[in-house]
């Protein structure tokens, strides 16, 4: 059993883990061979990130620091993706600015 | 005629709309347990497998707001999870339409008891989503309605929104209903007229309403409306 691949990253679109968002995690989750799991906290509980109905399940909101975890081929490489979606507001970079 | 009633509630989309009144019914389907666990899953994955494609088919044609939306209903149709907690009922039991309602019942109380507006408005999508498959297993299709009315009800599926024809003007009153819904967010930019916490209105009976969203406003059978030649109208009650 190889370890886990963590990473934090903090929630900074408007209306945080929203539907959109969510869709768009999930998808680019799937993509990846692996475990990917995320989390409110440091400590879990962890949840599945391919899936939406758990991932929606969170509402995690604006400003939540959203930690991520990948175990299996490929891992870091989904962490790192997953990190950088969250960081770069889910691609809607627009929306985030007109809400500012 | 009932007497002209005048009901206050929550603008979610400006405009001003007068015509006929279309009160949507909630999903009543009665369907007959096969009392065979494995025939009722095979039904409950075909209504849904239907339902996506339906969706799909719905989003092809939709701009890039509402197929955003509908691409999250598939999404939620699409994910196990969602249907885990059905299909376990149904091989403890349950026929395919109870063990379906329950499990999305459960979902949605869980964005209705959200303190936030916009996760407590996705219990909508979930409602669309189970009443759709629901609608499948019952063997009837689409609510799809004409355009050119007023779509009255607790709530208006944001699929029956984009099944509507909306060229012809129309609006919506809700005695639900949320300003942050999906429904919401389409009505504003297709500038259709929505008003939505009407409360305990009673659409019983009644057959045209006037509605100005901005106000927040609705009147039932209205009595004394200046109507325009484009179908719009003053309201005055």
């Amino acid at each position: 059993m190889t370890d886990w691949i963590s990473a934090d990253v903090l929630i900074t679109h408007a209306v945080g883990l929203h539907a959109r968002p969510s869709v768009k995690l999930t998808k680019l989750a799937k993509t990846f061979p692996c475990e990917v799991q995320i989390s409110g906290t440091a400590d879990g509980p962890w949840i599945d990130a391919k899936s939406i109905v758990k991932v929606m399940a969170m509402k995690a909101r604006q400003n939540t620091l959203l930690y991520i975890r990948g175990q299996g081929d490929a891992a870091p490489v989904a962490v790192a993706a997953l990190k950088d979606l969250v960081a770069h507001d889910f691609g809607e970079v627009a929306d985030h600015v007109a809400s500012d | 005629m009932l007497p002209a009633i005048e009901a206050q509630g929550r603008p979610a989309a400006d405009g001003i709309f007068i015509g006929p009144l279309v009160v949507l019914d909630s999903v009543t389907t009665e369907r007959q347990n096969s009392g065979d666990p494995a025939a009722e899953q095979v039904a409950l994955e075909s209504a849904i497998t239907h339902a996506i494609a339906d969706i799909a088919v719905l989003a092809e044609k939709a701009d890039a707001e509402a197929s955003e939306i509908l691409g999250f209903q598939i999404a939620m149709l699409e994910d196990e999870a969602l249907r885990s907690p059905a299909l376990l009922e149904i091989i403890r039991g349950a026929a395919a339409d109870k063990a379906w309602s329950k499990a999305l019942d459960a979902e949605i109380v869980g964005y209705e008891l959200s303190d936030d507006d916009y996760f407590r408005a996705r219990a909508a999508d979930l409602k669309d989503i189970r009443d759709r498959v629901l609608r499948n297993l019952a063997g009837f299709s689409s609510q799809a309605t004409a355009g050119g009315v007023v779509l009255a009800g607790e709530d208006v599926p944001p699929s029956l929104f984009l099944e509507a024809d909306w060229s012809k003007g129309g609006a919506i009153a809700l005695s639900g209903g949320s300003p942050s819904s999906h429904v919401a967010m389409l009505a504003r930019a297709r500038g259709v007229p929505m008003v939505v916490g009407l409360g305990s209105i009673d659409f019983t009976g009644r057959s045209e309403a006037a509605i100005d969203g901005a106000a927040g406003l609705v009147v039932l059978d209205p009595a004394e409306v200046t109507r325009a030649p484009n179908g719009k109208a003053a309201l005055k009650c």
